[in-house]
């Protein structure tokens, strides 16, 4: 009983949830009782071991997009237990049908910034033009709870349970849970793995719980809507008009259309919609195209006024590419050529488009850029996987306690940060810092975004996806300068004369500072570039995509 | 040899063990601030004092113990300045507890290898309260809000997924492999 005690007022203190008063209980159980110390430990180093868990699989999930780690959690069942909470699935959907109305808050469109709420991803999209300019989506983006309203082209959900469901605009989803959804209007099919059985959609006339499918559903603003089941079965529960609710098992290649009160058979026809292999073959081709754009202006932007670095990590055939990312900058030194060490090349944003991911604390692009800069913009796309450190490289000069030091980074709650070193080691102040406000949110990670910086001689400016996000104004002592210095890493100067002066910053760097996720592109140009001309840097590599 | 008289050689040594024994010594400091946010700053200032003092550690004695006691050191000073006083175990409490913490290995690859694999077989509103609590580093009310249950009902959840997962990664371990330190 005693031990039963001691245990949960551990797991309360582990979890930060003890009152004052069992505090002073636990307190006098450690101080007074050796066993009781011995359980601290015990019970501490499990506590340890499932944060340290977390933590890792948090990197994991993030860095392979997977919330559809989820589907293995289902494990295999006898088909008695297969079939109960199917079973209890169906009923409560029912239940949720007939019993409750669609409530104007059932449509909320607010989606939390916590990837707790994190229910499925946008994996394809393809000519997509949003309803709505404030909801818009990108391919790769973590969706929480959530209206998707589509005017025209087409999409791909995959849930974080396993089911996948490509939406047809014009149309309106809204994602509900995590195995399930509700068509307000439009047209989706829906392919629905063993472990997302149970899979169910609600529509304003019937709900379908799936079976283990492929279905499709159509729900015309002002015509009958149909369901078609391509495979398997689903129980489809109907209630037209007076109708009382019925339920009806469909099975392949049944469909039926709900119309007049009537539920009427008719055939299943798969070519009336869009199917995920269509979709992904259309993305692809789109994908191409806006590659071709993206190579053509590419050429260009290397030769923009004030270009000192440009990276478009592009495989031109020259030996030794791989180990080496050429400076596309008219006239560049081979010393602004970076080497690429421990890095993995992999795709960047659109197939064909090479990247290189960064992922373990060694990964790491090193080169050298002389000079002294009033003026500087710094500009990369990155695919972040995850924030998981106090700083996340981008551009880090290595610390040599020189005055006009620069840095740029993702700080750890999704900031995009920038900082330049306004005074030498020791002093109070060090550092001039300036932070965006959190922009890589949950359902930024793993998906591909523009992020800018520009220093304009009195005035640092972060952007976002092409618009101004923060700005701060900021008088600098010095000019800002790079000179070695790495892209998603940190490191500590090779001269470093005494490892026991180093800041308090620093050692957080040299534990863990490595940027976490993919860059296809960087560019540092040594003038301003104005907010329009970030804007269409974005639009450019955007087009198509809407 | 003293502070000052650390080589860079030496000191790099030093910064090398710290590097080494970071996971323990992160499993030890979370146990003693139980705050995962706490952590990191306790562990940066651990390593600054470390890189500091490294002079005065001679090869060969016992690095953890060492570091151990500088950590126990900065866990209380950053308790005493950042925590609520109810969320921090007394002074005394946390020395009586480091007297009696003998153990060399926090975890092993093979544990943590199993847990993986344990965490499959929790049920998944379990799963869900663990995956917020360990991956999310949510605490109990934030828990119960995002799952829409009592803080309580997260309470019971929470201590029954640990100990499921506590007995499945030991008898993973004891049907099929040996490993230290569980």
């Amino acid at each position: 009983m005693e031990n039963e005690r001691l245990e949960f007022l551990l797991n309360r203190y582990f979890d930060q949830a003890l009152s004052c008063d069992e505090k002073t209980e636990l307190e006098r159980m450690l101080l007074e009782s050796g066993p009781a110390r011995e359980l601290f430990w015990k019970l501490a180093r499990w506590h340890a071991l499932f944060r340290l868990w977390g933590q890792q699989e948090w990197g994991r999930r993030a860095a392979t997009q997977a919330p559809a780690k989820a589907r293995s959690v289902s494990k295999p069942h006898s088909p008695l237990r297969q079939w109960w909470p199917l079973a209890a699935a169906a009923a409560v959907t029912f239940a949720l049908f007939f019993w409750t109305k669609f409530s104007p808050q059932s449509w909320n469109t607010g989606q939390s910034d916590n990837i707790s709420g994190g229910i499925a991803v946008l994996t394809h999209t393809f000519s997509a033009v949003w309803a709505d300019e404030s909801a818009v989506h990108q391919s790769g983006e973590v969706l929480s709870p959530c209206v998707l309203k589509l005017k025209a082209g087409a999409l791909q959900v995959e849930f974080s349970r396993g089911a996948r469901v490509v939406l047809e605009g014009p149309a309106e989803f809204e994602l509900l849970s995590d195995n399930s959804g509700a068509l307000r209007c439009g047209k989706l099919v829906a392919t629905v793995p063993e472990p997302a059985h149970g899979f169910s959609v609600r529509a304003p006339n019937f709900s379908i719980v799936d079976h283990g499918t492929q279905f499709g559903c159509v729900v015309p603003l002002s015509d009958s809507p149909e369901v078609h089941v391509f495979r398997g079965a689903v129980s489809l529960a109907t209630a037209v008009g007076s109708m009382a609710a019925r339920q009806t098992e469909l099975h392949e290649n049944e469909a039926v259309r709900l119309a007049n009160a009537q539920v009427n058979t008719i055939p299943a026809d798969l070519k009336r919609f869009l199917t995920e292999e269509q979709l992904t073959r259309l993305d692809n081709e789109k994908a191409q195209i806006r590659l071709a754009a993206w190579r053509q202006s590419s050429r260009a932007f290397s030769k923009l006024p004030g270009m000192l670095v440009h990276f478009d990590f592009e495989n031109d055939g020259t030996e030794g590419a791989d180990h080496m990312l050429l400076n596309r900058a008219p006239n560049a030194p081979s010393a602004t050529n970076a080497a690429v060490i421990g890095c993995e090349w992999t795709e960047g944003r659109w197939p064909g488009k090479r990247a290189l991911e960064f992922k373990h604390g060694s990964d790491r692009l090193r080169l050298s850029l002389p000079g002294e800069f009033l003026t500087l913009t710094l500009l990369a796309w990155v695919r972040a996987d995850g924030t998981p450190f106090r700083e996340n490289s981008l551009v880090m000069a290595e610390d040599q306690g020189q005055i006009g030091e620069l840095n740029w980074y993702l700080y750890r709650d999704g900031a995009l940060g920038w900082g330049a070193r306004i005074a030498p080691r020791r002093a109070s102040e060090q550092w001039r810092h300036v932070h965006s406000g959190r922009v890589f949110r949950a359902e930024a990670l793993g998906s591909w975004r523009l992020v800018a910086t520009v220093f304009d001689g009195a005035t640092v400016t972060h952007y976002f996806n092409g618009k101004a996000v923060a700005s701060a104004t900021t008088r600098l002592p010095t000019p800002l300068h790079l000179g070695s210095f790495e892209i998603g890493n940190w490191s500590a100067s090779a001269q470093q004369d005494d490892p026991r002066t180093v800041s308090s910053d620093r050692v957080q760097r040299e534990i863990i500072g490595n940027f976490f996720g993919r860059i296809d592109e960087l560019a540092i140009l040594s003038v301003p570039l104005a907010g329009e001309q970030i804007r269409q840097i974005y639009n450019q590599c955007r087009q198509g995509e809407q | 040899m003293t502070p000052s008289e650390a080589t860079p050689d030496h000191v790099a040594h030093v910064q090398a063990l710290f590097l080494q024994h970071l996971p323990a010594l992160r499993g030890f400091v979370l146990s003693l601030v139980s705050n995962f946010n706490l952590v990191d700053d306790v562990v940066q200032e651990t390593f600054i004092t470390v890189t500091s003092k490294a002079g005065s550690f001679e090869r060969g004695t016992n690095f953890r113990a060492w570091t151990w006691r500088i950590a126990r050191f900065k866990t209380l000073q950053l308790l005493e300045k950042c925590a609520p006083a109810n969320e921090r175990l007394a002074p005394e409490v946390i020395e009586a507890l480091c007297a009696h913490d003998s153990a060399q290995d926090w975890y092993t690859e093979e544990m943590l290898r199993y847990l993986t694999v344990c965490m499959d077989e929790l049920a998944p509103k379990a799963r869900q309260s663990i995956d917020l609590r360990y991956m999310q580093a949510h605490r109990p009310p934030e828990i119960a809000q995002i799952m829409g249950w009592t803080v309580d009902a997260v309470h019971v959840v929470l201590s029954r997924a640990r100990i499921v997962l506590r007995e499945c990664v030991t008898r993973r371990i004891s049907s099929e492999g040996p490993v230290s330190g569980s």
